[in-house]
């Protein structure tokens, strides 16, 4: 069994997941949105998923940098899910996708300004309050910045520190955008306030153009996000739970198995003790 | 909020569901229509996912019209 890594649990598995042990995650992740007010078959095969392995939860839908309003009764139902099967986190991303009352489907990027620094912060403590628990912000890939009057890394390091919540420090996130944006990504990781983080998210991404990688979740992690990831979390100060993440061209659950142990091995190298999975 | 930030992304929503090029600030030449295409990939595929049938029954140019 993986001492530290997870894995994204879809319905593509289906109950391949649970009879076989090709795969024995330390945990699994689901959107919740596509697991609240299920019933049935499906049902029943999350209940087995949620007895044998601790649940973490990555939201697609709270939107948090939008100016819309919270969707007050979007988190009642995020809340009782949460009750329903002790999930352990709930992560969420530092984006929006809903604007003007319309739901976008996609992680559009915010305008690095200190105006959206105090709206989010804002926002994010009054989610805090609600759930009774952190949240676990993840930094998003994005194509351009739109309208930014401060650096990436200034605008993270300032909601962090005005929210109190944690960091979902998505590995592959930051190596594509150091590309799409020309930077060092070892710089970045270096500026980025790491004692806020929780949670590490890894994943594959596809090269579209000389100059620009679309984070897809498509493919397998390739060896310079693994070097990357080994050279974050020598930087933590204590291990942290890791997920796998793979959303498209969901491979034979062998290959997964594999990019799971590699990053089990190098877990295990750079933190050579307990883990603190929350069980 | 300003209503300055809140009108650019209000912008880039609005570009994603009607591609009209928006004046955002700030923006890299050629990046913005993967915002849309990236939606309009995932309207597509729920609906492909939904309605599978319709799917098979039509010709890609005819699926393609909606």
């Amino acid at each position: 069994m993986s001492k530290h890594v997870g894995i994204g649990y879809r319905k593509d598995f289906g109950s391949a997941f649970l009879e076989s042990d090709v795969l024995d995650p330390a945990f699994v992740e689901v959107a919740p949105e596509n697991w609240i007010d299920i019933g049935g078959y499906w049902k029943k095969e999350f209940s087995k998923v949620a007895d044998k392995y601790p649940i973490y939860t990555h939201g697609l839908s709270l939107s948090i940098g939008s100016p819309d309003p919270i969707d007050w009764d979007f988190l009642k139902k995020i809340k009782s899910f949460m009750q329903e099967w002790d999930v352990k986190v709930y992560s969420e991303h530092l984006s929006y996708s809903k604007c003007d009352n319309a739901h976008i489907y996609d992680l559009l990027p915010i305008p690095f300004r200190e105006d959206a620094v105090k709206h989010i912060s804002k926002r994010i403590k009054e989610v805090q309050d609600f759930l009774g628990r952190k949240l676990v912000i993840e930094i998003v890939s994005y194509y351009t910045p739109v309208a930014a009057e401060m650096s990436e890394v200034e605008f993270i390091n300032s909601i962090l520190k005005e929210s109190d919540c944690e960091l979902l420090f998505d590995i592959n996130n930051v190596y594509v955008n150091a590309f799409n944006h020309n930077y060092d990504p070892k710089q970045f990781i270096e500026q980025l306030d790491l004692s806020s983080v929780k949670y590490i998210h890894m994943a594959g991404h596809e090269k579209v153009s000389d100059d620009l990688i679309i984070d897809t979740h498509g493919q397998a992690i390739i060896d310079p996000v693994y070097d990357l990831f080994e050279f974050a979390i020598s930087k933590l100060d204590q291990p942290v739970p890791v997920l796998l993440e793979r959303d498209f061209n969901i491979p034979e659950m062998e290959e997964l198995a594999a990019e799971m142990n590699q990053l089990e091995s190098i877990c295990q190298k750079q933190w050579n003790h307990e883990p603190i999975i929350a069980h | 909020m300003h209503t300055d930030t809140i009108e650019q992304q209000s912008l880039l929503a609005k570009f994603c569901r009607d591609g009209v090029e928006p004046s955002l600030e700030g923006v890299i030449d050629g990046r913005l229509h993967n915002y849309r295409r990236l939606v309009f990939g995932v309207v597509r595929e729920a609906l492909s996912s939904t309605y599978p049938l319709t799917v098979n029954l039509l010709t890609n140019k005819e699926w393609r019209v909606f």
